[in-house]
């Protein structure tokens, strides 16, 4: 996951770049066998512990997912928490610095 | 009879000469030919979009439409492409099993972009950097990889990157060149398919122009940024995967990836981009 | 009725029975097994079509699956469907053939000049 967040006039752009496979559950393989589903479910962001961005993600969102929000509040050189879990257990968290633009 | 043998002798050497010097006129004859239609080329587009510069065609319709600009230059700020760059980073400095690398054979840091599709004389044939790739495996006992994308456009995309802002100059000198060059030239202009249309009614006719809901590009600069990332693929591709695409849409039966066809005519589009520099690999819809 | 246009009477009144008489043997011969040959030669001559349209790089996308279905609905006693798949697939390859040969000789007139 590659996060970018960047401060101004108050405001903090975060982008995020998600690898993952989102697999819908709905595909089949050449064999005729449904691809079980592999996809994000819930992603959320944290600064100054606390969540200033929580999405439900699913099968709908596709392969590498790439997202991005703003918060107010946010100031050059805090950090920004990037998380989420996926329906197999998996989880990625990555912490980012705000820069300025 | 010593003055005819010497008429006859004298004649057979103003023959030997005047065929020599007819074949260096031809050498600079097809030279020639590839300028001129260089210019012819790019004087079309100058002329359809009089406020776009030389160097901006290597974005494509980026550069002929001001709002897909603006959203382009937005996802560039983080591009969905760099996924692939970092894949392809991992993948070219990984050794092969006989402990070699593809910076042995790419030499200079695999900044190589700008040495592709160049004509092999001893091969007699358009080699492009995907088949160098492929190549470069085989001579190291590894599988050569699939064409269209997966792992070969990860390391083509790359080595893109590594080499942006290298100058197209594809030179064209000599016979065997330029049969590849003119092959690459009919079939961008021919027609073909069940809709019966050519790369050039789309990319040079009607370029700026729309067919449904997408504007279309100017061919000027089509193969400076690939790979490319493209939002309908949900992923990177290359150049002869969107070829195919191409063929598909207009209702022709594809050639195969890294086909001679299109290897020829990657060549005529690489060279009609000369003067242009790479700038892949990029995202496109 | 003037010598002219007797003649041309006569001429046509025993074309139109030769025809009757053609048709007469034809429809005798058993219907059934007619259709069957016409449609296999018709699968026959579509791929061969398209197979030269290939060798000349012109071949079109569909043309392959329209000849494997024509085969299909051929084998499945689907004479019909057959019959118009392979007449399909047949008319693909004489058309691509034609564009080939044609596009192999005058691609520069289509070079767009402004």
């Amino acid at each position: 996951m590659k996060v970018k967040a960047v401060a101004q006039n108050n405001v903090v752009l975060v982008k995020v770049l998600i690898q993952h496979v989102m697999e819908t559950g709905r595909r089949k393989d050449e064999t005729g066998k449904i691809v079980p589903g592999h996809f994000i479910t819930e992603l959320s962001a944290k600064h100054k512990g606390e969540t200033v961005f929580q999405a439900e993600l699913g099968p709908g969102v596709s392969k590498d997912p790439y997202l991005a929000f703003q918060f107010t509040g946010g100031n050059v050189g805090e950090t920004v928490s990037v998380s989420w879990v996926d329906n197999k257990g998996g989880s990625e968290k990555v912490d980012s610095l705000i820069s300025a633009a | 009879m010593k003055q005819t043998l010497f008429k006859r002798s004298l004649a057979l050497l103003l023959v030997l000469v005047a065929m020599m010097a007819a074949r260096q006129v031809v050498a600079a004859d097809f030279q020639a030919n590839v300028q001129t239609d260089i210019k012819v080329f790019r004087d079309f587009f100058a002329a359809r979009f009089p406020e776009v510069k030389f160097a901006d065609y290597a974005n494509g319709v980026y550069a002929i439409d001001a709002d897909a600009c603006q959203q382009w230059k937005e996802i560039e700020e983080f591009p969905p492409y760099s996924i692939a760059v970092e894949d392809g980073k991992v993948l070219f400095e990984k050794p092969f099993a006989n402990g070699k690398t593809y910076t042995a054979y790419f030499q200079n840091g695999g900044v190589v972009r700008q040495n592709y599709p160049y004509y092999d004389e001893k091969k007699g044939t358009v080699v492009t950097l995907e088949m160098a790739i492929n190549e470069c495996r085989v001579a190291n006992g590894e599988k050569p990889l699939e064409y269209k994308g997966g792992d070969i456009a990860k390391i083509s995309a790359y080595m893109a990157f590594i080499s942006r802002g290298k100058p197209v100059d594809v030179k064209v000198e000599s016979e065997g060149a330029y049969k590849a060059y003119m092959k690459g030239k009919e079939f961008f202009y021919a027609k073909r398919g069940q809709l019966n249309m050519s790369c050039a009614g789309c990319h040079v006719k009607y370029a700026g122009g729309w067919v449904r809901s997408e504007i279309l590009s100017p061919a000027l600069g089509h193969t400076t940024h690939f790979p490319v990332f493209r939002s309908k693929w949900g992923e990177i591709g290359t150049l002869h995967k969107r070829y195919g695409g191409c063929s598909d849409n207009i209702g022709a039966k594809s050639f195969a990836a890294q086909s001679e066809e299109y290897r020829n005519l990657e060549f005529f589009e690489t060279v009609m981009s000369n003067g242009l520099s790479f700038n892949g690999p990029a995202s496109r819809k | 009725m003037d010598q002219l246009h007797e003649n041309k009477e006569k001429t046509m009144i025993s074309r139109i029975l030769f025809v009757a008489a053609l048709i007469a043997v034809m429809l005798s011969t058993g219907e059934l097994s007619a259709e069957v040959i016409t449609t296999k030669v018709l699968i026959e001559q579509a791929d061969a079509a398209r197979k030269e349209a290939a060798s000349i790089g012109y071949e079109w996308r569909d043309t392959a699956s329209l000849i494997t279905k024509a085969k299909e609905a051929l084998a499945n006693g689907q004479e019909e469907d057959a019959q118009k798949l392979a007449r399909k697939a047949l008319i693909e390859g004489q058309q691509a053939l034609e564009q080939g040969r044609l596009m192999s000789k005058q691609w520069e007139i289509y070079i767009p000049k402004s």
